[in-house]
């Protein structure tokens, strides 16, 4: 019960991981790419806007006019008023009259959120440089502080073979071209990078803070929901137990009362019903015994299985003949294995009991060691529909056609506690008519 | 033969009472261990049954008296019999689990009178079990059956495998304990036998 408890605080906790794994991800991969995105939008609006940010109008000097290419259209807004606005950005040539601004419904419209707000545009570090065909660079926009006109000029030179990417891993660029000039445009998007590693970070402790919060709250939780099991578990184990220790004295005193009416007046069909009855019932009582004797801490040694197989297997042999079944046996030699004597000799002896009641006529037994694991495999040919049969190990469980065999659901429960107790893991299954159980300890 | 039969619970001494009269022991009872002490000191036995749990005078103690006296008891206990209670458990000279049989009662009572009134020394190699004082190499004490194991396998007869099981580990626990060689292993196409394992 102590590991089913421990597999629920695993598997909650797997589950836990992946999907915090799964949500911070995909948080994560959205906030860069819309950080990305984001840049793209602006670079595209400025694309279309000549090279300036939109909503500004840069006021001319004689030689700009002259120059059509580079001439930013003159926006109006859709009831006609204009609105004046100067500022001098970090000592840049242009003073930008504010025009009207269409409300971007998406990001929260005007005075909102994202890249087409109004404020947004204003702090928008940005700069636009203008190549003509004999690769003259002109300076359509400078809004950074980072580089001087003069480097911003060769580094857009730099990516003007380029279309669109990230460049000094925090600046997004653009390279388009208007007429016969080609335009570059840079935008530092370092402050939403910064926000999209933020949340990384936030993301990276706050998972592991909550992997650890979850671990306590499913070890709490793996507590209180085993606590009744495990307590009706162990209820039964002491009912089994009393239950046993309860019959054994009648069933000895039974059998002696029996056995003096017999020497007395001689044997007869009455004691003779109450001999097999009380043997019933004896061998019943003994099997309830093999169950609590399981969970009491055994004298483990070292044990040749090869051997200790062999040697039950061959004393097993002439059962096997009685019921005309073929027996087989591949025992892999020399294989040691540290395990209480009584137990593994009472997990073999269930097996093969099973394997005579059982087989219809073939039945075959290795042990192989693979690296650590020990493999113990009983294999017999059985009437019954392929599939997993992993209830047999169930207390008290009787398959249909174990009913007539007398078996009492006991004998492999054991094998399963015993098993479970040495560390090993049991299994059983129908695969084209035969019965495979394997132990791997 | 006279027994002296000991267990808290009354309907089991009246039972086997009849029983064992009945196959011709002469039997007398006694239903704690004040009682066990008292008869013991009154009269001489040929053998005491007594069950594990025994009150007022534990039968540990009552066991160590039986040897002083060289009575051989049987114990009978609902604790299973297996190897740790053979080799660290108390040591009587027969131990029986409930719930048995009649006739299993009678036999470990004839076994265990038979062994200690016979003066059989049985040996192989570097062991040996004196019958009489159910000992091995006059160090470790043995039961009936361990002493029926080791006379079956000096005789190479064939052990029943179900019967002997924890018996057979006992014993080679105890070869063990005494650094002796002999050892019992399974020998294919020969069944349990009494070898000798190489030194180290």
């Amino acid at each position: 019960m102590d590991k089913a408890r421990k597999k629920f605080i695993l598997l909650s906790e797997l589950t836990v991981m992946l999907l915090l794994a799964v949500l911070l991800s995909v948080i994560n991969i959205l906030s860069f790419t819309m950080a990305a995105e984001d840049a793209d939008h602006l670079t595209e609006s400025i694309s279309h806007n000549q090279g300036f940010i939109k909503g500004f109008v840069p006021e001319f000097s004689p030689e700009q006019e002259d120059n059509a290419q580079g001439q930013p259209p003159q926006e109006t807004s859709d009831d006609g008023q204009m609105t004046d606005q100067t500022q001098n950005n970090n000592g840049s040539a242009y003073k930008n009259k504010k025009r009207d601004v269409k409300p971007f419904i998406l990001n929260g419209g005007r005075g909102g959120m994202g890249p087409n707000s109004p404020d947004m545009n204003n702090s928008l570090r940005y700069f636009t440089v203008a190549f003509d065909k004999d690769d003259n660079a002109e300076m359509i926009d400078f809004r950074m502080s980072a580089v001087s006109e003069d480097e911003a000029k060769e580094w857009a030179e730099s990516l003007i073979d380029g279309s669109t990417g990230w460049t000094n891993t925090s600046y997004r660029y653009r390279v388009y071209t208007i007429g016969d000039r080609t335009y570059v445009t840079v935008i530092d998007q370092g402050r939403e990078l910064w926000q999209s590693y933020r949340i990384l970070i936030i993301s990276i402790v706050g998972g592991a803070v909550l992997i650890v919060l979850s671990f306590f709250l499913f070890h709490f939780i793996g507590r209180k929901l085993f606590r009744p099991i495990e307590e009706a578990d162990r209820k039964q184990k002491q009912f089994i137990a009393r239950l046993e220790s309860e019959f054994k004295m009648p069933l000895t005193i039974i059998n002696a009362d029996t056995e003096s009416l017999e020497i007395k007046n001689g044997e007869n069909e009455q004691t003779k019903s109450i001999n097999k009855q009380v043997k019933r019932m004896t061998r019943l009582v003994k099997e309830f015994g093999s169950l609590s004797v399981v969970d009491e801490p055994a004298q483990k040694t070292k044990i040749d299985l090869s051997g200790l197989m062999t040697a039950v297997l061959e004393n097993s042999r002439k059962s096997f003949d009685e019921k005309k079944i073929e027996l087989s046996c591949d025992i892999e030699p020399e294989i040691f294995y540290t395990i209480s004597d009584e137990a593994i000799r009472k997990i073999m002896r269930e097996l093969i009991s099973n394997s005579l009641r059982f087989s219809n006529s073939k039945a075959s037994y290795s042990l192989k060691k693979h690296k650590d694991r020990i493999k113990i495999c009983q294999m017999n040919d059985t009437s019954l529909a392929d599939g997993s049969y992993d209830q047999i190990f169930d207390r008290f469980t009787v398959l249909d056609n174990a009913e007539k065999s007398g078996g009492s659901g006991l004998g492999l429960s054991y094998v399963k506690e015993a098993v479970r107790a040495s560390n090993g893991r049991i299994s059983a299954r129908v695969k084209n008519g035969i019965m495979i159980i394997e132990i791997n300890l | 033969m006279k027994l002296l039969l000991a267990d808290p619970d009354r309907d089991f001494l009246e039972a086997f009472k009849i029983l064992l009269t009945l196959s011709d022991y002469s039997v007398k009872t006694a239903f704690d261990g004040t009682q066990v002490i008292q008869k013991l000191h009154e009269e001489r036995f040929d053998a005491l049954i007594v069950n594990s749990d025994i009150p007022r005078i534990s039968a540990s103690e009552i066991i160590k008296k039986c040897r002083e006296m060289n009575i051989p008891t049987v114990i009978v206990s609902d604790r299973k019999i297996n190897s740790a209670i053979l080799t660290h458990g108390m040591i009587g000279n027969a131990y029986l689990q409930l719930p048995f049989l009649p006739y299993e009662l009678t036999s470990a009572v004839r076994g265990v009178i038979e062994n200690s009134n016979s003066k059989e020394i049985l040996r192989y190699e570097d062991t040996s079990i004196d019958a009489g004082s159910f000992s091995l190499c006059d160090t470790l004490p043995v039961t009936c059956d361990e002493i029926n194991v080791y006379r079956s396998l000096i005789k190479k007869e064939p052990l029943d495998f179900k019967t002997y099981d924890p018996y057979i580990t006992s014993l080679n626990y105890k070869f063990e304990k005494l650094k002796k060689l002999t050892r019992i292993k399974y020998l294919i196409n020969e069944g349990y036998r009494l070898v000798t394992i190489k030194n180290g």
